[in-house]
């Protein structure tokens, strides 16, 4: 049974998951860039601030162009399959929904539990 | 002095296959079996994969029982030792009962979740210069800091930390030990020391005792346990059991490349580029692995071009009909075909080695003419064939040259691997490395590396040079200077086609 039927519900879990795991805010305690995502079929854009282990912003509707990080995904139905568990984050770069378009290796690494 | 009754028993686990022979002690493979090795997958992304030990011995016990009786069968045999090797970076975790907590293959990729423990302590260069080896989501230490961080309750039942090889022969034996040529792949060894890295282990509070004491490869460790020399079916009571280590050593050691200079290809489902020499190089920007040989005092730096040997089992299982005619049709098709042939290129996955851009999953594209109206000749599945073997070619050629920098000697290089069976692709990797290729009679030079250290453990030999030199044929592979020029050109072409595919 899918969870998650919306980016709103996801984006709220990824809230939902800096917040109360304190494994996650560990991770990212030195990480504060930027990080966009877009999805390429609605043009929509929504930019996620990670102030380290001190909280987390996330601005739908909103782009960065400067943002160090930014993931692009083909449709926003990917980002529900991901937290729906009903598409592997190897699956989903390697068939190319999912596309890294800037981004430190490190830094992605970090974000892995936040966001897939 | 040879006889012909003597075998040496030989286990290989690569990346993708279980794999037992039989090998002379004139250094003939006279037999083997192989089967499939099952990686698992822990969850759906993919990351954490894992092997079940038990099936994978069960198919060890199997293949060894079932070669013993074939041969067997033909005449006597005297096992007069064995020896292992597998697949490297796969560790086993043990509990204090020695049994199995987890097994991952060199595919599991875990450490991502865990890897930031390690950069928060240690710069990626600092890291380098210990242990020779990025990125750190590979290697044993982000699996072992995966299990502290995630699996906690597994983690302190961690009693010993073994090389997938230890294990093999832990299983073999009973007893614990490591050697070089497989712990220089866990990210927990000083390269340049040889010995477990005290600054690492003490830096993530791991217990000193889960690693095992270091032995030479080519030493033996002890006899092969009386419970399973009855399983197998083996008559003599007494089988030594000598170390080896990683494959893809076993496997240089097989084809002779054991020299400073030497060039060893291993073409297997990767197609790693060692070059040996004689103190640990270290690649200034953290691409470049070092680590040991089976060898005393020998490294050997790696380039690796990716996915080759998978590549060409994909394009044959998915392009070829006739499956069991796959490999000579391939020959047909290359040897009817020319350099560059139908002006089409595959980009399929190999390349130079890039360790840093550890996150791009490129997309496989062939590009070719399409068929038109105006055109007359459109490429057919044997320019399709040549353009993907060229593929594999190119990028162990990048490869190559990058680590010519390392050692400035005249170098010679050696290849084997089950693609070196292929007569075509052997001459067109010579002419794009533009270089001569020296290739054993025996492509399964893993078994053979698995009997020189036996015959070496047994005191049968004193030394690696008078063996190869005694017992090693080879084919040689000369530069045929036209067809060399013509792919010159034509990997500029596919080089700059790259660039644009790289993209998509």
């Amino acid at each position: 049974m899918s969870n998650f039927e919306s980016i709103e519900q996801c984006l709220d879990e990824i809230k939902n998951r800096y917040e109360n795991n304190e494994k996650i805010r560990r991770k990212l305690a030195k990480y504060h860039d930027p990080i966009q995502m877009t999805f390429l079929d609605t043009n929509r854009n929504v930019l996620l601030l990670v102030n380290m282990d001190q909280g987390i912003e996330i601005k739908d509707n909103t782009s960065d162009a400067e943002a160090p990080v930014k993931i692009a995904f083909t449709s926003e139905q990917v980002l529900i399959d991901l937290f729906n568990k009903d598409l592997g984050a190897v699956r989903g770069y390697s068939s190319g929904k999912i596309k890294i378009i800037d981004g430190q290796p490190r830094n992605l690494m970090k974000l892995r539990s936040l966001m897939f | 002095m040879s006889n012909s009754n003597n075998r040496i028993l030989t286990i290989d686990i690569s990346s993708n296959k279980i794999k037992v022979g039989l090998v002379s002690d004139d250094l003939k493979l006279t037999s083997f079996r192989s089967q499939d090795l099952v990686i698992l997958n822990e969850d759906i992304d993919g990351f954490a994969k894992y092997i079940d030990t038990d099936v994978m011995w069960s198919k060890i016990e199997k293949n060894i029982s079932d070669l013993i009786k074939q041969e067997g069968k033909i005449g006597d045999i005297d096992i007069i030792g064995m020896s292992s090797c597998a697949q490297r970076m796969a560790v086993v975790f043990l509990d204090h009962q020695g049994e199995v907590i987890y097994c991952g293959p060199n595919t599991d990729v875990r450490g991502i979740d865990s890897a930031f423990l390690i950069e928060d302590e240690f710069s990626e260069e600092d890291l380098f210069k210990i242990t020779g080896h990025s990125p750190s989501i590979l290697f044993c230490l982000s699996r072992l800091l995966w299990f502290k961080e995630e699996k906690e309750e597994s983690y302190n039942k961690i009693k010993t930390v073994l090389t997938l090889d230890d294990w093999i022969v832990y299983k073999l034996t009973g007893e614990f030990c490591t050697d070089l040529s497989s712990a220089g792949e866990t990210q927990l060894i000083d390269i340049t020391k040889g010995e477990w890295s005290s600054v690492i282990i003490e830096a993530f509070d791991f217990d000193p005792d889960f690693f095992p004491e270091i032995v030479d490869s080519g030493e033996i460790i002890g006899d092969l346990e009386t419970k399973l020399i009855k399983k197998f079916g083996i008559k003599h009571k007494k089988i030594p059991v000598v170390k080896s280590g990683g494959d893809t050593q076993a496997s240089l050691l097989g084809m002779g490349a054991i020299e400073d200079g030497n060039v060893g290809i291993t073409l297997g489902s990767t197609a790693p580029v060692h070059i040996v020499v004689n103190k640990p190089i270290l690649d200034p920007q953290c691409n470049y692995w070092t680590t040991f040989h089976s060898i005393k005092d020998k490294w050997i730096i790696e380039g690796n071009s990716g996915n080759t040997g998978i590549i060409f089992d994909w394009f044959k299982e998915s392009f070829l009909r006739n499956g069991e005619n796959a490999n000579e049709l391939i020959e047909s098709y290359l040897k009817k075909t020319t350099p560059g042939a139908g002006s089409t290129f595959a980009f399929l996955g190999p390349e130079i080695m890039n360790i840093k851009d550890q996150v791009s999953l490129k997309r496989g594209v062939f590009v070719f003419p399409p068929p038109t109206l105006i055109t007359e000749e459109v490429p057919k599945i044997e320019n399709f064939a040549r353009c993907t073997l060229e593929n594999i070619g190119f990028g162990i050629y990048e490869n190559y040259n990058a680590l010519n920098q390392f050692l400035k000697l005249e170098l010679q290089i050696f290849c084997a691997g089950g693609m070196a069976k292929s007569n075509e692709f052997c001459k067109i990797l010579s002419n794009i490395l533009e270089t001569p290729l020296t290739v054993p009679h025996w492509k399964d030079s893993a078994f053979i590396g698995l009997a020189m250290n036996t015959l070496i453990g047994t005191k049968r030999y004193s030394n690696y040079k008078n063996l190869i030199k005694n017992s090693i044929d080879y084919d040689y592979y000369s530069v045929d200077s036209a067809a060399s020029k013509k792919y010159r050109g034509i990997y500029l072409d596919w080089h700059n086609l790259k660039k644009k595919v790289d993209d998509l």
